[in-house]
Order: C-alpha cells, then structure tokens, then sequence
C-alpha cells in the first residue's frame, strides 16, 4: 500500500540523533505457563549500539551492535558474543536497530513487508525472506507504531513470542552519559 | 681383442635401451622434494612417519588473500577465483564461504551429549562452587532482548551451557572477521578474502606443480578480468616449491650450456677433431642409459637430485675418455689397442677407486644417496665399458695430427714436482697451503639451517609474511605431537597440556593453539563434567531457579546419553580443523596440536614435554638437525671410503708408496674446506658431499699419474689438465649457482679439484725411485 499525505509514516532518525525510551517485554516460551516479564530503559545510537538496560526483575545490562552482544550482571561481564565469530550476529543487530528505530528501507532487505496504514497508527508485518540466514530463525515480527515505534512482537516459532513496548521514547541530539559512552564505544 | 665383446656389448646396450624406452612410455614418476632425499630417522619409526604425514599435509595448504578496496567486490573476486580453482579438481577442499548454518549444525550434533560438555570457564567455575554466577547468566538471558532464549532449549538446558560451549570453540585465524560468510580481514584501505585450499595432490611432484601454477593464474586472470583492481597474496609450500623448481630449470639451461659450450671448445682445441667429441659422448650417453634404466628397475623411481647428481657424477667418465684420447698425443701408441692397452690399468685402477667412493654412499642411510650411488656406479661401468670395448673398434680412423705444445705445457706441471730448481716454488706452495689451512681452520663454520639449504624466493616470503600479518597466523612448522595408547588417553593427555598452553599464551610464549581436546572432551572429562553440573548446579540451585521463571515442566539434562567421541562431529566450520588435528598412523592413535605464532620455542618444548606422551616438533629445527646429523655422516663417508681405498692402494704399490699415492687426493679434500672459509664459505652437508666426490675424482689423477712413465707422462698430465679443466666446466660452475646447496657443491669442487691438479705429480713422484737403477 502506497503511503498518501495524510497517513503517518515511521518517523527515521537522522544522523546525530539518538533514540530513548522505556520498554516493557513480555516473553512467553513454550512451556512456561506465565510470560517472563522485563523491564527497564534502551538507548539507540544509531551505528553504534543500542543499550538495553533492564531495572526489574533484576537488573542488568544488555549492548547489541555490530560488534557482538555484551551481557553485564551488576557491572561484571556474564556473556560476550563476538560478531567476528558467529555468522549474522552482525546483521542481526542492524535488523534489531532498524525495527526499533522504524527504518522500513533496512528490513526490507531480509524481509517481505505487509503494511497497514491509517492516520494515526502503522502496522508493519514483517517475515524472513528464506534466503536470509541471520532472520531464518524467525518466524514473523510485526511493528506497531504512530510516529515513533510503540510495540513490537516477535514471534521465534515453537511457541516462543516476544511482546515488547516502548514507552516515552523520544528522538534526542546526541548526548550520552559517561557510561553509555563505555558502553557503546565510540567506534561506527 | 675378441672380435665378439664390441658386439656383445652392443647387444646389451640394446637390451637396456629397449628397457628405458618401455619404462619412459609406462610414465616415469621423478621426485623433486629435497626432503625425500632424507632418511627415515633412526630413532622412532612411527614418530617419523606421522611427522611425514603431518609435514605432508601442511605442505599441501595453501593460502591465498583476495583484496579489494571495496568488500563487497573483493567478496565477488574470490567467489570467481574459487571457482575456478574448485572446477579444477586440483583441489581436494577449499573454504571461501563459512557455511552460515554452521554453527546450528555443530549445535545439532552435539545436542545430545550436552551433559558432559562444559566450555572451560564454565567449568571452572563449577569446580570452584561459583554455579550462582552461571545461574545469574542463565537468568539474564531468559530475560533478556533477542538473544536465543526458547522454551524448547530450557527444556533441554536450563542453564544454557551448550551454547556457551559453543561459542568457546577456538576459532582459528582470529585476526579474521565473518563478513556476509566470508572471512575477511581489513588492512590499509583494502579488504581481504581469506581462500584457504588444500591440493589434491603432492606438492613436490613437478607435473602438479606446472598444473596448479597455471591453474592460480587462470583463476586470477579471471578474478581482474571480472573484478579490476583486485589484488592476491599467496602462500603455501608448492609455490616455493614450483618456484625452486623453476629457478633451478633456468640455471641448469645457462650453467649447463655455458658448461657443455666451455667442454665443447676445449675438446675441439685440443685435438682439433669431433671424433674424441663423438666417442665421448657416446660413452656418456650409454652411461647415463644405464644408470637411468638401472636406477628404474631396483627403485621404481628417480629423484631429481639423483638424477642430477648422478648424472653429473657419470661425467667423470669422461677422464678415462681423455686418457685414451690424449693417447693421441704419444708416439709410442700406434694403434687404439695400443693406446687402450696403454690407458687400461689406470683406467682400471681408477674406476675400481672410484667405484669404491660412490659405494660408500650406499652405506649412507639416504635413500636419495643411495638412488645416487647406484645411478652413478651403473653409469660408470656402462661408460668404461664403452671405451674399452667400442672405442677400439669405433676409433679405427688414424690419430688426428696434433702439435707438440700442449704436452710441453703439461710436462711443465711435472717440473714443477720434479725439478730440483723449482724447490723453493714447491716450498712456496705447500707453505701456502698450510698457512691457508691455519686460517681456514680458525674461520671454518658449519651452518645445517635448512631456511640457508634452500633458497626461497624473497617475494613469496614476502608475501607470506604479509599474510601471517593480516590473518594472525599461517601455522609454523612448530606443532605438539600427542601420543598415547587409545584416543581417550591422547585428550585426557591434552586436558593435562592445556592448562600448561594457557600459561603459556598468557606469558606470550605463543599467540594461539588449537587441539581435539578443546572441540572434544575426554570420556573422564565429561564425567567429570555431568557430575560437576549435577552436584553444584541442578542440585543446588535449579529447583529456586525454575520456580522463579515460573517453569512447572520437565527438564532433560540428557544425562543418559552417550559420550561424545571425535568421529561423532561434523567436519564443517571451525570443526574443518579436526581432520588436520588427527594424525592417527595405523594402529598408532597420535593427535597434533597446533601451535600459532611461538615466540619462544625452548621454553614451549620444556613446558609441553614434562607432560609424558607429548613431543613438541619444529620441523625447522628437525630438518636442520638431520642436516647437521647427515653432514657429519657424509664427513666418516670420506674416511671410511679413503680407508677403503688405501688397501688397494698398497696392493698395487706397496704401503708406503700407496700411503704416497694416496696424498694429493686425501690433501685436496682436507685442504677444500679449509681454505674455502678463508673465503667465507661455510661448511653444509653439501660440501660434505662435494669432498667424498674430490676424493675419488683426485685419487684418479693421482693413480693417472703413478700408473704413467717415461715419455708418456707428459701426455698423462695432459688428459688429467683436460680431465681437471672439464670437472671445474661442470661441477665448478656450480659455484654460479643462486640455489645455495648447489653453490655450496660447486665452491668445493672447485677449489679440491684445483688442488687435486696441483698436487697430483706428488703420486708420480714415486715412478723415480722405481725407474731408478
């Protein structure tokens, strides 16, 4: 469906921006009769990283970039996964930092896209073209949002479905704190 | 002379000519690795022939990086250049693309035996009751974004140990990152694509060397044609071979022409006709025909060295040629019976000399050496043979009409010995010689570093560096061999090493290792290990850990499962390496560890090698051990050959004239080193070699010289100038050589057969006591 003037479009961040907000994630696995449920603040910078920093159940520290994924337990690293050593690790986190910021033009890539558009809200389903290893293991995702993202599902397959929320999410000029700025790094 | 031998002689030059022709049309395999030339080591067979193995399969990697500024092109030019070197079949296997599902299929295999596998940190963690920290890790995970988190696999494993098992495989060549499936690293603005190959074939065998070198180019002209302004670094040991080989085709067309034209020249000027040329030739020939044919029937095959070598060593036979044919030059030698029956004891004496020499290499546990002493001794007889039995019938024309000069000349070469007013002159070199010696002796240096043996072309070690700098590592010719009675004793000895190799590599001794071990735990190990998760794990603490996530189901920990056992892995992606890893001989289970970047190899082998069944091998080192090992041999060749030769000696002339006889020879070969290092040369297996060939060549000139009398000594001293000047025209010229074994040949044939020219009347100088009254 072709977008017109009077429906909303995801809004992209342009370079200097940041994006930052709260999440709630709901996670339902197969198997476990409640949904385990987190939750806590994100950052996006874009190229560089996005911080995932969860406050409830417990709290904890999650970066995913280009790089890898970096785990960190009450300021100790628990688990590194290096983007050099797993295929499409790397290529996962772009996907990650394009649903999360509404780039449409990055998953359309690794993604066959059915759009539902109104004035208020967009609707973006989404699923994994075969080819495309790093998303194979997905089943669908769909992305909910007016201007800025507000809710995305991903379904895994067996059962296993992410539902996460963004609240407060906000477009920023690029500032980040002392430790952000550790964590991320400064490297593109 | 029987009328018969010339054409039994015939009759079997025939026989053997038929035999060669048969064998050439059947394929003749020629060997070109100078390693094959060196002897299975006295000390432990089985260790030999895994080394063998494994020196094998190392030479068949190769590496090559394809780069381009831009990735994604440099991506597409190696796809094109791998294809063409896949569509070869010159290739057994070849890694561009890392298969992307890799990692799930290894996943898949080793699913079933999650329960015994435990990456290192996680089990040492385990041991020292730390399971809270992997609790706390399990936990952030199931809570946390993306990650791989699923139902299923907590079923399976709660705690989420086979992944992190997983992602603790080593992976080798570090430095390198997964682009788009590709191994790629990044330098200097270009993008490199790692294409690693293993051939299909011998890398030493020549015919696969000519095949897979204009293979690379094809593949290479096809990757710029499609993708301009891509760039190719290569390395692997067939093209230093191919590369020796090449060099070495070159020199021996301009050594070997400028030696043929110099013989040629020299042969004309002296007796101003081809016939001496012709019947030379002749006897060469059917020498060589012998020796090949020969060398075919009792090995099966010829070496190139050998081939070389022996051949080089048939040539000697051209001397008892010039013995005849200088006969030319006596008056007394009316006919070729006389002229052969004048030559023909110190042709005899000499040949059976000299045959002695060359069989002492049979004695040499070289079965290149050996190849050359049956080559040689084979070419030999059927050279001799051919002069005594055709010449006489071939050479029927009357003796060319030659000048007087030349024996003049050569009859100076006698005064020089024998004239009492030359004493001082005589003095004077002796002096010489000795005070050469002195300084030779302090300056004589033995150098058996293989990197010197063999001369590797300065641009593919460039290239090799430049590899070894951008992938992190290439694999060194250092490497651990793990011995033991079974497999399961071979890792359990490796879990005892690699704590060691940890040390080590924190303490930089070494950049990196990879064993079996780290991708397969020993049975004991994961025993060990399913115990360990039992006992301070699950026990402890999967009941609160479950009852927090809100998980009422069951969990599998496959603790019944089977062990998992090396043959059980799929050889795909960082499990491709298993292959290499085992060097299992027969009924000889034997694993090696890889060893990347050793900086410091002594203390590497101290700290492996107190670890009993492990044996830490640098094949640098061992190749240049054996060198030094087979240089002394060659050295008690020489004197167990002069030893044998000094019997016959005193059989013909006594002991104290054969002790006589014996000094010029025995001088020339002790003299050639010493005075070589005053030049600076240094002394190898190859002019080890080079000595035990001046000895034979000298104690020819010397029985030449004693075998001779009255006026036809003057003629002998000319067919030995003429012998001495055509050995310096084909071995001398050696010295030209750039390939470093074959210079160093060459520099101590020169200078021992100068010597064994000059010094050679002193074997005559006995014929004046016996001639006196």
């Amino acid at each position: 469906m072709r977008a017109t003037a009077a429906e909303i479009t995801p809004q992209a961040l342009l370079p200097g921006q940041i994006l930052r907000g709260h999440f709630v994630q709901d996670r339902q696995l197969a198997g476990f009769p409640k949904q385990l449920r987190s939750e806590g603040s994100f950052v996006l910078v874009p190229g560089r990283g996005l911080i995932w920093r969860s406050e409830a159940p417990f709290k904890n520290i999650t970066v995913i970039s280009r790089r890898g994924i970096v785990q960190t337990v009450g300021g100790k690293e628990t688990m590194r996964l290096s983007a050099a050593r797993i295929p499409g690790l790397g290529q996962l986190y772009d996907i990650m930092e394009a649903a999360v910021s509404g780039d449409t033009t990055t998953l359309e890539q690794a993604f066959t896209i059915q759009r539902t558009i109104d004035a208020h809200q967009w609707q973006l389903l989404l699923t994994p073209k075969s080819a495309d290893v790093s998303v194979s293991q997905l089943k669908s995702l769909s992305v909910k949002g007016g201007r800025l993202v507000d809710t995305i599902d991903v379904d895994k397959g067996g059962g296993d479905v992410d539902h996460l929320t963004f609240l407060n999410s906000a477009i920023e000029p690029l500032t980040l704190s002392e430790e952000e700025r550790s964590l991320v790094g400064s490297q593109k | 002379m029987n009328r018969t031998l010339p054409w039994l002689w015939a009759s079997l030059v025939a026989l053997v000519f038929l035999y060669a022709v048969v064998r050439a049309v059947l394929g003749i395999s020629l060997q070109s690795n100078i390693l094959a030339l060196l002897p299975q080591t006295e000390r432990d067979v089985t260790v030999q022939r895994i080394q063998d193995g494994i020196a094998k399969s190392f030479s068949r990697r190769v590496v090559f990086l394809i780069g381009h500024a831009n990735p994604t092109k440099a991506r597409i030019a190696s796809r094109s250049f791998s294809f063409v070197l896949k569509q070869s079949g010159a290739i057994s296997s070849l890694t561009t693309q890392i298969d992307p599902d890799a990692q799930r299929k290894i996943g898949a295999a080793l699913f079933p035996y999650r329960a015994g596998l435990l990456s290192n940190a996680d089990r040492t963690l385990l041991a020292e009751n730390e399971g809270e920290k992997l609790v706390t890790r399990a936990r952030a995970t199931m809570y946390g974004p993306g990650g791989f988190a699923s139902g299923t696999l907590f079923a399976n494993d709660p705690f989420l140990l086979l992944p992190a098992y997983l992602l603790a495989l080593p992976v080798p060549q570090s430095r390198l990152n997964l682009e788009d499936g590709a191994l790629m690293v990044r330098d200097r603005g270009i993008s490199y694509v790692l294409v690693s190959a293993e051939l299909s074939e011998d890398a030493y065998t020549i015919s696969f060397q000519e095949r897979f070198d204009s293979l690379v180019k094809s593949a290479w002209t096809k990757a710029i044609t499609e993708v301009p302004g891509t760039t190719m670094l290569r390395a692997g040991a067939i093209f230093y071979a191919h590369d020796g080989a090449r060099e070495a085709t070159a020199e021996i067309s301009s050594i070997g022409l400028i030696s043929i034209i110099g013989t040629l020249a020299l042969l004309l000027f002296v007796f101003r006709s081809v016939r001496p040329l012709l019947l030379g030739f002749i006897a060469i020939a059917i020498g060589i025909l012998f020796a090949f044919a020969g060398t075919l029937a009792i090995f099966g095959q010829i070496h190139v060295v050998a081939l070389l070598l022996g051949v080089s060593l048939i040539g000697i036979s051209v001397d008892y040629s010039l013995q005849y044919f200088c006969e030319y030059f006596d008056p007394d030698a009316k006919n070729p019976l006389d002229r052969l029956r004048l030559v023909l004891p110190g042709v005899a004496i000499g040949l059976s000399l000299t045959l002695v020499g060359y069989l002492t290499l049979l004695f040499a546990p070289f079965p290149g050496l050996r190849q050359v002493a049956i080559f040689s001794v084979i070419g030999l007889i059927g050279s001799v043979g051919t002069v005594c039995l055709w010449f006489p019938v071939l050479d029927m024309q009357s003796a060319p009409k030659l000048s007087g000069k030349l024996v003049d000349l050569a009859a100076k070469h006698w005064l020089l010995w024998e004239s009492p007013a030359l004493r001082y002159a005589r003095s004077g070199i002796v002096g010489l010689c000795v005070l050469l010696a002195a300084i030779g002796a302090c300056m004589l240096r033995a150098d058996d570093d293989v990197r010197h043996l063999q001369s590797l072309s300065p641009e593919l070690k460039h290239q090799e560096a430049e590899i070894r700098r951008l992938t992190g590592s290439m694999g060194g010719t250092e490497f651990l061999l793990i011995r033991g009675t079974s497999e399961q004793a071979l890792l359990e000895t490796e879990e005892k090493l690699i704590g060691r190799l940890s040390f080590a590599r924190q303490q930089h001794v070494l950049d990196d290792f990879q064993a079996v071990s780290q991708f397969v735990p020993s049975v004991a190990r994961q025993r060990e290990n399913r115990s360990l998760v039992r006992e301070n794990l699950i026990k402890p603490y999967l009941a609160s850990y479950m009852s927090e996530l809100g998980y009422a189901g069951r969990v599998d920990g496959a603790m019944t499962e089977r062990f998992l056992t090396p043959k059980d892995l799929p050889l795909i992606g960082p499990l491709s390496l298993l292959s290499l890893l085992n060097a299992t001989s027969g009924s000889h289970p034997a694993h090696v560890v890889l060893l990347d970047g050793v900086k410091q190899p002594g203390r590497l082998r101290t700290l492996t090698e107190q670890v009993p069944g492990v044996r830490f091998v640098d094949l640098t080192s061992d190749w240049s051990n054996l060198f030094g090992t087979y240089r002394r041999y060659a050295l008690l060749l020489l004197v167990v050959s002069a030893g044998l030769m000094y019997p016959i000696h005193a059989w013909r002339y006594g002991w104290r004239d054969g002790a006589m006889v014996m000094v010029p020879s025995l001088s020339a070969a002790t003299l050639a080193p010493l005075i070589g290092a005053t030049v600076g040369i240094e002394f190898t297996f190859f002019n080890a070699m080079a000595l035990v060939l001046v000895l034979s060549i000298g104690v020819d000139y010397s029985i030449f010289s004693r075998e001779t009398s009255g006026v036809r000594k003057p003629v002998t001293m000319l067919a030995i100038a003429l012998a001495a000047l055509s050995t310096i025209l084909s071995f001398g010229l050696l010295a030209l050589s750039r390939v470093f074994a074959v210079h160093a040949f060459g520099m101590t044939m020169l200078i021992g057969i100068v010597l064994a020219f000059l010094l050679a009347p002193i074997a005559g100088g006995t014929t004046r006591s016996r001639a006196a009254p």
